[in-house]
């Protein structure tokens, strides 16, 4: 195996800022197929990184980027003014290019020598996000000024930044492991300590990732293990009776939490969506604070499934009137139980999970919650 | 005035001489610009080229009849002048100046403007009518001077080194080897060189290049003696189990295809280097203007958008289809076997 990470072409190393690390670390991983040349780049960026840049990149990686604050056409019309070139040229580039971003990037005039370094990532995320809402005009003379003080590789990850395109070749995955390794925790720790609400200006590095911090996030749902269709022939999975048997159910898998008498529900998507079931608010009642049910967000009436194509007329809706919630009542069918007496769960073995998220459900002897039948099969 | 050079189907063809400029079908008068194999094909009866394109000629095409001239000294067919000049593409290279009746034509074969210090510095030759390759032929493809990629290339190899890694730079036999062997040079590592570029390198030494040392890799080459080293092969030699020994290694990608992150992206080799021997955008510019030609023709590369390009800003142009393949595209496809 080799063990060396993709060397930066373009350009000569040196002391380096905030942006331009990033730059490199984005061609590091963007230019190797091989996990572990992207793991030992992460690795070594987190290791070394400027520590708000650090939340960024994580917030980057994960999906949390901010708003787009201009348009790729925009973007390329003042690419044009600055360069002089013909639209049509701008397009033909574009073509050979494949990415509008990597484009622009290239056609700018090269940076004037002896122009200042460039800034940390986080002044330009903070700054893009303090422009979401000015006139056009200002978001370009920015946008133009950053642009002639970066160079090639610079411009790449700004330009991605402000189109908030950033398809990177990095899965969330090796991003976890990598942070992982830099703070000596498990994976899945960082992967729940990762996921749902917080916002990068004002998390620090060691909120979000070492310190046990009061306003840690209550909300915050565990990483989604969800199903697969395995590949093997079913022998290779061992001995039958290692096994637990149920359906999949087709619904939207999601976590329901209630911690801090607060009820929270999370889609697979990472996405809140606790307003759009009230069905699910007598589980704040009925549930013990400090319990996180996984499961299938599903239509349901009298315990009968009904079709996934009535749900979505549920969650496509901002408001749901009356009459959705009589034609389309929505239960959830636990699958297992992540978190208990707000001790994290997932290591106790699924015979007792099980044990404990049947007794959960009985006690709440409530229609809209139901648990997944364990199925009994003969091989 | 009638067209001094005619586009046939067998190539560029001056009816006055009766020759023609790196003609892709066998004729029998051919002036070669330079011994890439989509400049200089087999089975010609004569050749005409520069004095240090012959022997590569000889070496790649075997027996036959050469002619050849250095830089700037005319030779005359049948009334028609004709001379040499540097294009800076590859050693020998050269832009081919036709003149009859004080009307001049000059075919760039492959030119880069930058002096990458062995293959001459490329000449402006004021002419009526140029005719210009477009292999990069973008605003996209813009090449950092020489002494920072070269910069950039020994960093990476004295990290393979510390790394006990073998470094594998797959540069084109003619033009890119040799550059890559200047470049690192200094490192005072021993070159270690896949046949196809141990054979240019031995025609080149003969012809009197200075070069630094090389080795060919043979069949009694040990794995040992590779620890460390710097190996050059062509980009043919990619994934053929010729690679096998060299194992461990790196890949380094000499072209000016790596400019484009999608190119590295699907090669994925260790480093891509954007080194080439061929002008960038600015380049082609450059060229064209200082020729104060009347009318352009374009040829291969990005004729349509280059030849549009000039049109507009006042420099009266038209595309022209040719044969020539790049040489660059070539080595994306990895083809060559000497």
């Amino acid at each position: 195996m080799m063990d060396e990470i993709p060397f930066n072409t373009n350009h000569i190393l040196k002391s380096e800022s905030g942006l331009r690390s990033f730059a490199l670390l984005v061609q590091k991983v963007g230019t190797t197929t091989k996990t572990n040349e992207k793991l030992k780049a992460l690795v070594e960026y987190f290791s070394k990184a400027q520590e708000k840049d650090k939340v960024w990149v994580i917030a980057i990686f994960s999906g949390r980027r901010p708003r787009r604050i201009a348009s790729g056409s925009l973007l390329a019309t003042w690419c044009c003014e600055k360069t002089l070139l013909p639209f049509w040229l701008f397009t033909e580039s574009y073509h050979t290019v494949g990415d509008l971003g990597e484009t622009i990037a290239l056609l700018l005039p090269p940076k004037k020598e002896k122009t200042n370094e460039t800034a940390d990532l986080h002044y330009y995320l903070e700054q893009i996000i303090s422009l979401e809402k000015v006139h056009e005009d200002l978001k370009k003379e920015f946008i133009v000024d950053c642009w002639a003080k970066m160079d090639t590789a610079e411009r790449f990850v700004f330009n991605k930044l402000l189109t908030g395109s950033f398809r990177i070749g990095v899965s969330q995955k090796i991003i976890i492991n990598a942070l992982a390794k830099v703070v000596s925790a498990d994976a899945s720790q960082i992967a729940h300590r990762i996921s749902g609400n917080w916002d990068p200006v004002t998390t620090s590095f060691d909120e979000l990732l070492v310190h046990e911090s009061l306003s840690a996030d209550v909300s915050r749902p565990y990483p989604f293990y969800l199903s697969y269709a395995l590949s093997g022939e079913p022998q290779s999975l061992g001995a039958p009776d290692d096994w637990q048997v149920e359906w999949k159910w087709d619904g939207i898998r999601g976590q329901i939490i209630k911690r801090n008498d607060e009820l929270f529900v999370w889609s697979r998507g990472e996405e809140l969506m606790t307003e759009k079931f009230p069905e699910y608010q007598i589980l704040k009642e009925a549930l013990r604070n400090g319990t996180v049910l996984d499961g299938e967000i599903i239509p349901l009436t009298n315990g009968e499934v009904l079709p996934f194509s009535l749900l979505q007329t549920r969650i496509g809706r901002k408001n749901i009137s009356r009459k959705n919630l009589e034609d389309v009542p929505v239960g959830f069918i636990a699958y297992d139980l992540l978190e208990y007496g707000g001790e994290d769960f997932r290591n106790v073995p699924l015979f007792e999970r099980r044990k404990q998220l049947e007794a959960i459900v009985q006690s709440v002897n409530h229609p809209s919650l139901q648990i997944s039948l364990v199925i009994d099969f003969n091989d | 005035m009638s067209a001094l050079i005619e586009f046939t189907e067998k190539g560029l063809y001056c009816r006055q001489g009766d020759f023609y400029i790196d003609p892709w079908l066998p004729v029998d008068k051919a002036v070669i610009t330079h011994a890439h194999s989509d400049h200089a094909r087999w089975g010609n009866k004569y050749y005409l080229c520069q004095t240090l394109t012959k022997p590569i000629l000889q070496a790649r095409l075997g027996e036959g009849i050469y002619e050849s001239v250095a830089y700037n000294v005319p030779v005359f067919i049948n009334g028609v002048r004709i001379s040499f000049h540097p294009s800076g593409h590859v050693i020998g290279a050269a832009q081919v100046r036709i003149a009859y009746n004080d009307d001049v034509w000059v075919v760039s074969g492959d030119y880069k403007t930058a002096d990458d210090g062995i293959s001459g510095k490329f000449e402006a030759v004021p002419c009526r009518v140029f005719i210009t390759e477009s292999t990069f032929g973008l605003p996209i493809y813009r090449w950092k001077p020489q002494v920072e990629i070269y910069d950039t290339m020994r960093n990476w190899v004295q990290q393979n080194i510390d790394n006990n890694i073998n470094s594998v730079l797959l540069a084109y036999s003619l033009g890119k080897a040799q550059r890559v062997m200047n470049a690192l040079a200094p490192l005072g590592k021993k070159f270690y060189v896949h046949g196809a570029v141990w054979n240019m390198h031995q025609a080149l030494l003969e012809a009197g290049v200075p070069l630094p040392p090389a080795e060919k890799i043979t069949f009694e080459t040990s794995k040992e003696i590779l620890k460390g080293s710097i190996i050059i092969a062509p980009p043919g030699a990619e994934g053929t189990p010729w690679m096998r020994k060299l194992d461990p290694y790196a890949t380094g990608v000499c072209s000016g295809w790596m400019q484009v992150r999608g190119n590295v992206r699907r090669r994925n080799p260790g480093a891509g280097f954007v080194l080439s021997d061929h002008a960038d955008w600015d380049g082609l510019l450059e060229a064209v203007k200082a020729t104060g030609a009347e009318k352009v023709y374009v040829t291969h590369g990005f004729q349509a958008a280059f030849s549009r390009y000039l049109n507009e800003i006042g420099i009266d142009s038209g595309e022209v289809k040719t044969a020539f393949g790049n040489e660059e595209e070539l080595e994306l496809k990895a083809e060559e076997t000497i």
